[in-house]
């Protein structure tokens, strides 16, 4: 027992949480396949306040909404395909409210990739899909802190070089109010109708 | 008699958009989606059918107004979402692919410059045979053909064209 260093027993608890971690999201979200329904209930202790970097380099928090629905996403901007299907998703959701609705409801991406995503990058970024859009970036302390809260995860993806490479990452968009209640959760294929319905529905109860 | 030439209209108006690749090989509905001004990449969608008796396997693509394209298939695992590259796509005999947003799609990366709604980007195709084909794709905004209410009608000329094969 002695020859095992401290260092050993540190990572295999790091492992061994990593990987229970991973079971309860799975548990939580996957559902093996067989659940095919596009808006998801919320598990326990998920969601909470952050703080983070937005358009032009202000700091923005998330009480900052009080009294709004807010749409969180976690993506980044060298994401082709993934990222703009859901901003577009979320557009064409917004655009079956009332004006008056859209107004209550803010949208927000956060960078899972802060080495490359700048707060002016992505702010080009969001805008082209809906000029009242925000994006926020941070440290990646900062970032990997709100992600854990959310129970969002994302990873780079290995055969890419230093400024090229991938990021595969959670593609959830969270109902939030804006004290960092999460409300509901939509899946990628969640479509705009799905989304515009318990949209309208918890404007109704806000 | 009237029905036949307002048939080999339609056709001749779907052949000029359809990319014939070797024997039996067919892109149509090719399209590049116009992303945010500063965007890194880009993503190109098309239908592929394959009307020969043998398996076809795109292998590759190259396209000048890019400094780099790739395969890649957009892959959703527990809510986890993933772009997988493919080194290989086999369009099945006497079948189709449809490369469409969250699946298949030419990653386009490193733009030359900010292509536009309306603008034309040619694309090669490189097969495992050797054959190779060049598209013009169309860039256009949202979530494309496959995925709206002109689906139905895609497939209908789709299979419109099949018939005037034959």
């Amino acid at each position: 027992m002695d020859t095992i260093k401290p260092k050993y027993i540190v990572l295999t608890a790091v492992i061994i949480i990593s990987l229970s971690m991973g079971m309860v999201v799975i548990s939580w979200f996957g559902s093996s396949g067989t659940d095919t329904r596009n808006v998801l209930g919320v598990p326990p202790e998920m969601g909470g306040d952050f703080e983070l970097t937005g358009p032009g380099k202000a700091r923005v928090k998330l009480t900052d909404f009080r009294g709004k629905l807010v749409l969180v996403f976690f993506g980044y901007t060298y994401c082709p395909d993934v990222c703009p299907t859901a901003l577009l998703t979320l557009n064409n959701a917004l655009k079956r409210l009332p004006e008056t609705d859209r107004k209550r409801v803010q949208v927000i991406m956060i960078s899972v990739d802060p080495e490359r995503d700048t707060a002016k990058s992505l702010e080009t970024f969001v805008k082209y899909f809906n000029p009242d859009f925000i994006g926020l970036t941070g440290t990646a302390e900062e970032i990997a802190q709100v992600a854990k809260n959310y129970l969002a995860y994302y990873e780079k993806q290995p055969g890419g070089t230093k400024i090229s490479y991938q990021v595969g990452h959670s593609a959830f968009t969270y109902l939030l109010d804006g004290q960092g209640k999460v409300l509901r959760i939509f899946r990628q294929k969640a479509t705009p109708k799905e989304i515009a319905r318990v949209l309208q529905k918890n404007l109704a109860s806000l | 008699m009237k029905i036949r030439v307002t048939m080999f209209a339609i056709a001749s108006v779907l052949m000029m958009q359809a990319a014939v690749a070797g024997k039996g090989l067919m892109v149509s509905d090719a399209w590049v989606r116009e992303g945010p001004p500063n965007a890194a990449a880009l993503g190109g969608f098309m239908v592929i059918k394959n009307h020969s008796a043998k398996t076809r396997t795109l292998v590759k693509a190259s396209s000048s107004g890019f400094g780099k394209a790739e395969l890649h298939r957009t892959v959703e695992h527990d809510g986890m979402s993933k772009m997988m590259h493919q080194k290989k796509i086999d369009i099945p005999a006497h079948g189709s692919l449809t490369f469409k947003p969250g699946d298949y799609h030419i990653m386009l990366m490193k733009p030359k410059k900010t292509f536009k709604a309306g603008d034309h980007i040619k694309i090669t195709l490189g097969f495992a045979d050797g054959s190779d084909v060049t598209v013009k794709y169309t860039v256009q905004k949202g979530m494309g053909k496959g995925m709206d209410h002109s689906k139905h009608k895609m497939n209908h000329d789709m299979h419109k064209m099949e018939h005037m094969k034959h």
